[in-house]
């Protein structure tokens, strides 16, 4: 664990709550949380279906808003930012993996790594040279030029993560990012993450079913209906 | 509109409405027996409301532009009927004396119109019967001093006009109708004192009369003064002329004519207009019998019965065309064999009287004898003709029947007009049917391949999505319907701004659409919407289960050939056809499967149709592997392509299309073949597509772009005509569209590069081009739209504005003088220049030039050639002056009457050495290019009658060889002489020389067509040289030319001189023209919005599928206005590529058209109309911004998280 008391915790969550609601239905997914995660800790969030991982990603990462409670990233309040500056500091501070990979479909490899490089005004040689590296980072610098249904499931989550890793952001966030690769890719997928956060001491958040991910990070926080039960880190919630 | 494509329209209407009820009837009974189905299909209409009103608009175009055809055509032939009705007033049959000599035509003796009267004892369908005379005379209003040239100036016998003339035993009349008075006590002629007439609404806007006023008429015996008693209204006897009417009697005096006498009678049928032509005819069949001079029948009949050769010819020819295939159809072959029979016998019936009286009937004559070298019959020739004239006594027209089949010829003339483009537009709004259903599709494609995996049949997929079809395009066909009639609304308006000048101010524009009209509008736009529904769906149907299931792309779908032998059976059992299709339904009874289906399918195979069908597909499926492979569809282009060189006769024979056609499809066949080649030897599917789709797509930009001149040498001289137009268009939109395409990524590049300097803007730019590219398919169908319609309007704009060009010279309309004058060549003027110094109101300094012509009537055919009838060409006879200061050009001409060593190609320099031939020898003449082979194009006048010259086709060079005609006069023809006067025609004249004259009263522009030479010809011609009737003045630098033709006009009143402005008159044509092409455009604009429509379906459909993709986006750090940009620019670069290639490929083939037309119309320069087309192009982006902004902000609102929440 890479606490350090003198920090600020790069993710502060307090009290926050969300609550979904239809026209007939009203769920309450998240229900009063907080939370901390220091800087260049590797975090796992698990718990059973349903009970609010990906909703708490989301709401932390500023992907969705949430309805009660305050989310600070680096110690801004996330809420107070408009759309286009967390739109900015997305680009420029954040990554993200996502179970389904998600790259766009009409871009090579190499044009989907360069993608946040290009948002953050990078200029394009160095765009293009940057996004090759993360592709050599991850291992596939061979397949920059070809576009995610010509290559695997594991190739593909790997450029997910070049592309999370383009800005060297200081968080990335993963939804299930080994979700849908068989037991070899995921340990391969979890070597590289767990490398490059002790290299680059960048902040993982890693949303997951599997509990060999899980036994993979630092802490591991456990989530039940809204809840959070375990903050992996001696503190339980009732 | 009474007939389209020939067939009645409420024939075509019950057809096209047949065809609908056959469509209703098949679904309703498969919807009854299949509920569950035609549930699950129209669920779907309300689950997306907006979608649903965009695909109901997107499929109303269609039908939008038919029905918007057919009420401009509607219109056009109503207010044109009504024109004519007015026009004629309750006149429906003429009697007059046959014209003679120089197209006069004598007048009926008081004893005459007795005889006429009494002709129509017993004559029920008579209910009006007046002696009427008429003339055209120069008026001046002595208040105001205005001043009209040609007036029609109108005597009416008081007896017949209020239906009190005594017909013996007759029926009982009526009065003719007289239009009320809008000023002045009274309307009733038999109210009016000596002295006082009648003037119309049309005459008193002319000359500001009022009632009171003295007007001076000067007829050829000489000035007399007369009274407005009244103005009268339009219609009836008010017309739509500038007109004065008086008391026959009055007529008489003052024109001199003999009391009692008149120019015509005048007879009004009791019929409605559906009975018009079976009782006119009658009575023109009646009273032409009556009044046959049977000296000249008896005469007529012995001559030619006499001649074994002719009776010989006559017989061999019925015979032998008579058969399929033949020259003649039933019908003439019936009427020769009457002629025929009646000569053998010597016993004329009334048949054969009326048949050798009408002058179709004696072109079908002649054309038996235009093969034959027999010098008896050439001998015959003249007597027929001139014997057949001397039958009838008086002429019996049938006015308004005339009238209205002209009027409804031009009506159909728009339709085809408007029908012929709107045709690129229907081709467009099919093609974003099919694109609608295609996305549709796609975004179905999860739910179908559960569907299919649950046991549902691909038949049940293609019922479910026709069912849906069906019933969006009901709501589309009522819709379209409704809205092409609002658009015509418009269209008319336009179109009453373009001809207003052309039509005159007098003419009324009625909006009009018949219940026909409407009728298959709708079955037709509804009928072809449900067909191309019927083709998405089955290509729909043809799902791959797994790909749809996991949302594959297409790519991992592998087809699967049905085996070679199950598609022989399957082919046999459809030669069968109804035997299997009772197989079929034996079976389903048996299995107690869907027996409403089996009923159908049997009925729809015993309709013929869909066994051909069947069986045509069945066969081509056969092949269809081996299709694919290109090489069958190469060898069948090749096979095309050959025929129309090898056949002598049909056609096909040197068909442009055809040829062309299966150019195309060789083409297109290699390159396939290339493809196939390619990966079956291993090489990438992507790169091999490359190759053979530029490679085709180049070769057959070239085929279709490149002009005439540079193909011919290698082809030989080919037939073009209009169809080549569509072909064009859709050849090379599709070659381009592929060339495009399949070289995306050098685009996407291009763009990145030049556009993607900033890097936010290259962020955007990046995918949003590569979404649009990577979709080739749908973004090539959108592109092919917006080209097409693009393509069109660029030929049609460029067209114009390069005919535009010639207001830059004038000289090659108007020959370089400044005023075209004309006077009734019965009020000549003696000496021009004189009366010019005479007048106080002309400064003869004024006057450079001033140059007279005049014109006779002739029939005229050439020396040696095949063909032996005399047909019509006037006779321009001009002084040398004329001809030595003409400036209009000369299209081909026979070198060996141009000096030594001039350049042929040097087209003035031609020019000027042929005129001045003709200035120097009267022998020689020049010939307007109507009157060869080839003129005037797909749209250019057909007239049978014309003479047409032999030996040189126009536009086949600029060269032919000098030809003799000989010709003869109306009145010299009329005494039996055989003696004509001969002149050598050495040139062919552009053909826009003189295109803008008028005739002599105000008719339509038509231009000159003739002869030219001295005026000298006419000694020979009619024994005398005529004083000149038109004039050509040049004016001094400086002088007003306006000014000068209305001074003219005052000081030449007496002669009746109408005079023009040369330069105004180019002028006002060309902005004719313009506003014109500003109407095309409005009509071609509704394709416009196809195509704005499509990119909003396209955008709305994006927005669905990437919502995953925006919301990863927006993950990554794009803003909402980023993603909104990316939206826009998709869709402006797909609507930008289309406008583009339209753009390009319009100006391409207008170049190319310009360039095959450039020889015998000098001045057409080839001309973008830049304004026009930004304009054009502008509101083609704007409309396609407007569709997208909606679906691109929706897609900018799209919340990350809730995007993601469902992947």
């Amino acid at each position: 664990m890479k606490s350090n008391d003198n920090a600020e915790p790069i993710v502060q969550a307090t009290n926050v709550t969300k609550v979904y609601k239809s026209r007939e239905l009203e769920v309450t997914a998240l229900d009063g949380i907080s939370l901390d995660v220091e800087k260049g800790e590797m975090v796992s969030v698990m718990g059973p279906s349903g009970c609010g991982k990906t909703t708490l990603l989301n709401c932390l990462s500023g992907l969705d808003q949430i309805d009660a409670g305050e989310v600070k990233i680096g110690g801004q309040i996330i809420a107070e930012l408009s759309d286009n500056a967390l739109s900015e500091y997305r680009a420029k501070s954040m990554g993200f993996i996502f179970q389904s990979y998600n790259l766009l479909p009409v871009l090579t490899a190499r044009e989907n790594v360069e993608l946040p490089l290009v948002l953050t005004g990078t200029r394009q040689a160095t765009a293009q040279k940057t996004a090759m590296e993360k592709l050599d980072l991850v291992g596939l610098a061979d397949q920059a030029a070809h576009r995610p249904m010509e290559l695997s499931g594991g190739q593909q989550q790997r450029v997910t993560i070049a592309r999370a890793l383009a800005n060297d952001p200081a968080i990335v966030w993963a939804d299930e990012p080994s979700g849908n690769l068989d037991s070899k890719n995921e340990d391969d997928i979890m070597g590289l993450l767990t490398r490059l956060n002790k290299e680059a001491q960048q902040t993982f958040i890693i949303v997951t079913h599997s509990d060999h991910v899980g036994e993979l990070t630092d802490r591991t926080i456990r989530m039940l209906d809204g809840h959070i039960i375990d903050h992996g880190n001696g503190h339980t919630t009732e | 509109m009474e007939t389209l494509f020939g067939l009645q329209m409420s024939t075509l209407a019950y057809i096209m409405l047949g065809a609908l009820a056959l469509v209703l009837v098949v679904m309703g009974i498969i919807a009854v027996s299949n509920r569950f189905l035609i549930r699950l299909s129209l669920r779907n209409l309300p689950r997306r409301p907006a979608q649903t009103v965009l695909i109901v608009v997107g499929l109303m175009l269609a039908t939008t532009i038919i029905s918007a055809s057919f009420a401009v055509g509607d219109t056009i032939t109503v207010s044109i009927r009504d024109g004519v009705v007015e026009g004629i007033g309750d006149t429906d049959v003429l009697v007059r004396k046959p014209t003679q000599g120089n197209f006069e035509r004598p007048i009926l003796t008081a004893d005459e119109v007795d005889g006429i009267i009494a002709a129509l004892e017993g004559e029920t369908s008579v209910d009006g019967v007046m002696p009427a005379t008429l003339t055209v005379l120069p008026v001046l209003n002595q208040r105001t001093r205005l001043t009209e040239a040609r007036t029609v100036v109108r005597g009416y016998d008081i007896n017949g006009l209020y239906g009190s003339i005594d017909v013996p035993t007759g029926p009982a009349l009526v009065p003719f109708s007289v239009p009320d008075a809008i000023e002045g006590p009274t309307n009733d002629m038999r109210n009016l004192s000596e002295g006082e007439v009648f003037v119309n609404l049309f005459l008193q806007r002319e000359i500001d009369a009022q009632v009171g006023d003295t007007l001076t008429i000067y007829s050829p015996v000489g000035q007399h003064e007369v009274t407005v008693a009244a103005i009268l209204d339009r219609g009836g006897i008010g017309s739509a002329d500038n007109r004065i009417v008086m008391p026959i009697d009055q007529f008489n005096s003052i024109v001199g004519a003999p009391q009692g006498s008149a120019s015509r009678v005048d007879i009004s049928l009791n019929t409605d207009t559906i009975a018009l032509e079976d009782a006119s005819n009658n009575l023109r069949t009646k009273l032409t019998n009556e009044f046959v001079d049977s000296q000249a029948l008896n005469q007529l009949i012995s001559t030619l019965a006499s001649s074994n050769a002719f009776m010989q010819t006559l017989d061999d020819y019925i015979v032998a065309e008579s058969v399929q295939g033949g020259a003649l159809n039933a019908s003439q072959a019936d009427d020769l064999r009457e002629i025929h029979d009646s000569l053998k016998q010597g016993n004329p019936s009334n048949r054969f009287v009326e048949l050798i009286t009408s002058t179709e009937t004696l072109g079908l004559i002649l054309g038996a004898f235009s093969d034959t070298d027999d010098p008896a019959i050439f001998q015959l020739v003249p007597q027929l003709t001139f014997g057949a004239q001397q039958i009838t006594e008086l002429q019996v027209t049938e006015i308004k029947v005339n009238g209205l089949s002209v009027a409804d010829a031009v009506g159909n003339l728009f339709v085809t007009f408007f029908t012929f483009f709107g045709s690129f537009t229907v081709i467009v709004g099919l093609l974003l049917v099919f694109l609608i259903f295609v996305l549709l599709a796609s975004e179905r494609m999860h739910e179908m391949g559960i569907s299919r995996a649950v046991g549902l049949k691909r038949g049940h997929l293609v019922q479910m999505f026709t069912f849906e079809g069906l019933a969006y395009a009901i709501g589309a066909a009522a819709v379209g319907t409704i809205v092409g009639i609002l658009a015509s609304r418009f269209l008319v308006i336009l179109m009453a701004g373009a001809f207003g000048g052309a039509g005159g101010e007098n003419f009324i524009w009625r909006f009009t659409i018949t219940q026909w009209s409407i009728s298959i509008a709708f079955a037709l736009g509804l009928v072809l919407t449900f067909l191309t529904v019927i083709y998405s769906a089955s290509r729909v149907s043809m799902l791959n289960i797994v790909v749809a299931i996991r949302d594959l792309p297409e790519e991992f779908a592998t087809s699967q050939n049905t085996p070679l032998l199950r598609r022989l059976v399957n082919f046999a059992l459809w030669v069968v056809g109804p035997a299997y299709v009772v197989f079929l339904l034996i079976q389903r009874i048996r299995r107690k499967d869907n027996i409403a289906t089996g009923i159908l399918t049997l009925l729809a195979t015993w309709l013929v149709v869909g066994w051909v069908i069947a069986i045509l597909v069945t066969f081509v499926r056969i092949w269809t592997p081996l299709l694919s492979q290109g090489w069958p569809i190469a060898i069948i282009g090749a096979l095309m392509t050959a025929i129309p060189f090898t056949a002598t006769d049909g056609a096909l024979a040197r068909a442009a299309w055809f040829a062309y056609l299966g150019a195309s499809l060789a083409v297109y066949g290699t390159g396939a073949f290339i493809r196939w080649a390619l990966i079956h030897f291993g090489y990438p599917e992507t790169k091999a597509n490359r190759i053979s789709y530029t490679l085709s797509g180049l070769i057959l930009l070239l085929l279709w772009g490149l002009p005439s001149r540079l193909v011919e040498p290698i082809t030989g001289e080919l037939d073009y005509n209009i169809s080549m137009f569509i072909l064009a268009g859709v050849w090379m939109v599709a070659s381009a569209v592929w060339v495009v395409m399949y070289n995306s990524d050098i685009l996407v590049n291009a763009i990145s590069a030049t556009l993607g300097r900033s890097t936010r803007m290259r962020a955007i730019l990046k995918p949003a081009v590569a979404y649009a590219v990577n979709n080739r398919f749908r973004t090539g169908l959108t592109v092919s739209m917006f080209a097409l319609v693009i393509f069109v309007m660029m030929v049609f704009s460029i067209l114009t504005s390069s005919f535009s060009a010639l207001t830059a010279n004038p000289e090659l309309i108007s020959g370089g003088y400044d005023i075209r004058a004309e006077v009734d060549p019965d009020l000549p003027i003696d000496d021009l220049n004189r009366r010019i110094s005479e007048a106080a109101d002309l400064n003869p300094a004024d006057f450079v030039l001033i140059t007279g012509q005049s014109d006779e009537p002739t029939r005229a055919r050439q020396v040696g050639a095949d063909e032996v009838r005399l047909l019509s060409m006037n006779v321009r006879g001009s002084e040398p002056t004329y001809f030595r200061n003409n400036q209009i050009l000369i299209q081909a001409a026979d070198p060996q009457y141009l000096p030594a060593g001039i350049d042929i190609n040097d087209e003035p320099a031609v020019s000027r050495a042929v005129w001045d031939a003709l200035a120097d020898d009267p022998s020689l003449a020049v010939l307007t290019d109507e009157h060869f082979q080839g003129a005037g194009g797909q749209f250019g006048p057909v007239d049978q009658g014309l003479f047409t010259a032999e030996g040189y086709t126009i536009g086949s060079g600029i060269t032919f060889p000098a030809f003799e005609v000989e010709f003869i006069g109306p009145a010299a023809e009329a005494t039996g002489s055989t003696e004509t006067t001969k002149r050598t025609v050495i040139g062919i004249t552009d053909a826009n020389a003189d295109s803008l004259e008028g005739d002599a009263v105000q008719g339509p522009v038509q231009g000159f067509v003739g002869l030219h030479t001295r005026n000298d010809v006419f000694q020979s011609l009619i024994g005398e040289i005529p004083p000149f009737t038109i004039y050509r003045i040049t004016l001094s630098d400086g002088v007003n030319t306006s000014e000068t033709v209305g001074r003219m006009e005052t000081v030449f009143i007496q002669n009746s001189m109408v005079a023009v402005d040369t330069r105004a008159e180019i002028n006002t044509a060309q902005a004719s023209n313009q506003q014109f092409n500003l109407l095309f455009q409005g009509f071609m604009g509704l394709g416009l919005v196809v195509g704005a429509a499509s990119v909003g379906v396209l955008a709305m459909r994006a927005v669905n599928e990437r919502r995953k993709h925006i919301a990863i986006m927006r993950a990554l750090g794009y803003r909402a206005s980023m993603i909104r940009t990316g939206f826009i620019i998709e869709s402006v670069f797909v609507a930008a590529v289309g406008t583009l290639l339209g753009v390009i490929l319009g100006s391409i083939v207008s170049w190319s058209f310009l360039d095959d037309t450039s020889d015998q119309a000098a001045g057409l320069a080839f001309a973008i109309p830049w304004l026009n087309v930004s304009v054009v192009v502008g509101i083609t982006i704007i409309a396609a911004l407007i569709t997208t902004y909606v679906p691109a902000l929706q897609a900018s609102k799209i919340y990350p998280a809730e995007a993601l929440r469902f992947e």
